[in-house]
């Protein structure tokens, strides 16, 4: 993710940040793009918050399966290249 | 909505499917070069009679820092016809056929090169893999890889209608059988279902002889609106849209863009499905043919992973589905599919293998369909 996509995403974080939701469907990646090689393994998941859907990576190393309660959380997102700017995403968590 | 304008099919006139696969010596400009010439070779027509092309490709910008494509094809003719790129991802094929079609049924031409191209292979996975993953919502899916969305749209499957790990495999060892007898296809070949399911894991629960291969590749057809022996017509095409990311789709266990351009398709050519013998569509993993089978409406939905582990998608079964051996085992060569799918069930027809033909080309996990139906009058 660039610096600047980090940034224009961090004003929605406030409105998912914390939220609960209820896996719909999700997938357990071990192969990545360049990116999120350092995340792997890592689930990629649906969740439904309710009024809405939303799509996020799952903590590293955990399986999730339809029907888990799930919140969402700040994760740090390191890039090689950005070492001096550190960006961040969501990621889903067990609740 | 596709209104008819001129009073008859246009004609495939021309067609070539270049060999796919990891094509080492060959260049972007090379296939191009080999598309042009194998396709005006099948036509016997004179190259001057080409009014028009358009490229599709879909990231040659990204795999080979090669843009402005349709400048590159039009240089090969002496007369520089007019020539844009067309890109909906892996749909780029199917949109530039369905762009010449509506170019040349308002009139503007009566002859059209589509030659789709792709050179993958010069970059390494991960990078082929993040390039791949640009067709994706970049607000909405990050951290998603094109083999992730499609594992979670074959878990969701699999949770609601009982599809099995056995019958992702059955799909595969189909297409791989079929690709046995298909010249151009990349891989020759065979799989037991054992084969595919120990295969290694690339996102649960698709291992990586669910996915379709890396493959450079060109495939080119030339399409006219001028009298022709040729058997093949165009007799209707569809194209619909759906939601760019899988949060927003309405039901997971459906592609609804597949649904809606089957019906355009089918209903333009005044034809059900079960007018249809042979079908290409797209299996860029093998959950994605169950889901096409049943959203292009051969299947009742939950039903086609059973019928297709049941045979009735090879020879000799309910209707043939992806002769050349698919995305899975003839390749994906991104922008050349959708071409080669027109080409190779073209090449059926004339041969008189099959009378009616339809091709099925998805861009990203489904928000882009087309669908066109091919067939020579009785």
């Amino acid at each position: 993710m660039r610096v600047t996509e980090s940034w224009r995403q961090n004003k929605t974080w406030a409105k998912y940040l914390g939220k609960e939701g209820v896996v719909v469907a999700s997938t357990l990646m071990e192969v990545a793009a360049t990116d999120q090689l350092a995340f792997l393994p890592y689930s990629y998941l649906v969740v439904n918050l309710g009024k809405e859907k939303i799509s996020v990576m799952g903590a590293a190393g955990e399986a999730f399966n339809c029907g888990d309660k799930v919140k969402l959380v700040l994760r740090k997102i390191k890039k090689e290249a950005q070492a001096e700017v550190i960006t961040y995403g969501l990621k889903a968590i067990h609740v | 909505m596709h209104t008819k304008i001129s009073a008859q099919n246009t004609k495939i006139i021309g067609y070539y499917i270049g060999k796919f696969g990891e094509l080492w010596t060959k260049s972007l400009t090379d296939l191009i070069k080999e598309g042009v010439a194998g396709a005006l070779a099948d036509s016997q027509i004179d190259p001057s009679e080409i009014d028009a092309i358009f490229v599709a490709n879909k990231a040659g910008g990204s795999f080979n820092e090669q843009r402005h494509l349709g400048a590159l094809v039009s240089e090969q003719f002496a007369h520089f016809p007019p020539a844009m790129r067309v890109e909906g991802a892996c749909a780029s094929g199917g949109l530039a056929v369905i762009a010449a079609e509506q170019a040349i049924r308002s009139g503007l031409y009566q002859t059209v090169l589509v030659l789709g191209v792709e050179k993958m292979t010069d970059v390494s996975s991960s990078e082929t893999s993040a390039i791949l993953a640009t067709a994706a919502s970049r607000d909405q899916e990050y951290g998603s890889t094109f083999p992730a969305l499609y594992a979670v749209l074959a878990n969701y499957h699999m949770q609601r209608y009982g599809t099995t790990r056995e019958q992702l495999s059955s799909v595969v060892v189909k297409n791989h059988h079929h690709a046995m007898t298909n010249p151009a296809a990349q891989f020759h070949k065979e799989f037991t279902p054992e084969q595919v399911s120990s295969s290694v894991m690339v996102a649960s629960p698709l291992r990586l002889l669910d996915c379709s291969p890396i493959t450079d590749g060109v495939a080119a057809v030339i399409l006219s609106s001028k009298p022709s022996a040729r058997k093949t017509e165009l007799l209707g095409f569809g194209h619909a849209q759906d939601s760019l990311a899988l949060q927003d789709r309405r039901d997971l266990s459906e592609l609804a863009a597949t649904k809606i351009a089957a019906s355009r398709a089918l209903k333009m050519a005044n034809l059900s499905q079960k007018d249809i013998q042979a079908a290409e569509v797209h299996d860029c993993f093998s959950i994605a043919e169950i889901l096409a089978t049943e959203d292009l409406g051969f299947f009742a939905k939950g039903e086609a992973a059973t019928q297709i582990a049941a045979g009735a998608t090879t020879h000799g079964g309910q209707i043939l589905i992806n002769p050349s051996g698919g995305l899975k085992a003839c390749g994906h060569p991104v922008g050349a599919t959708g071409v080669k799918q027109v080409a190779f069930l073209s090449a059926m027809i004339e041969n008189g293998q099959i009378e009616r033909g339809l091709t099925h080309n998805v861009g990203g996990s489904g928000a882009t369909a087309v669908v066109t139906i091919l067939g020579s009058k009785k």
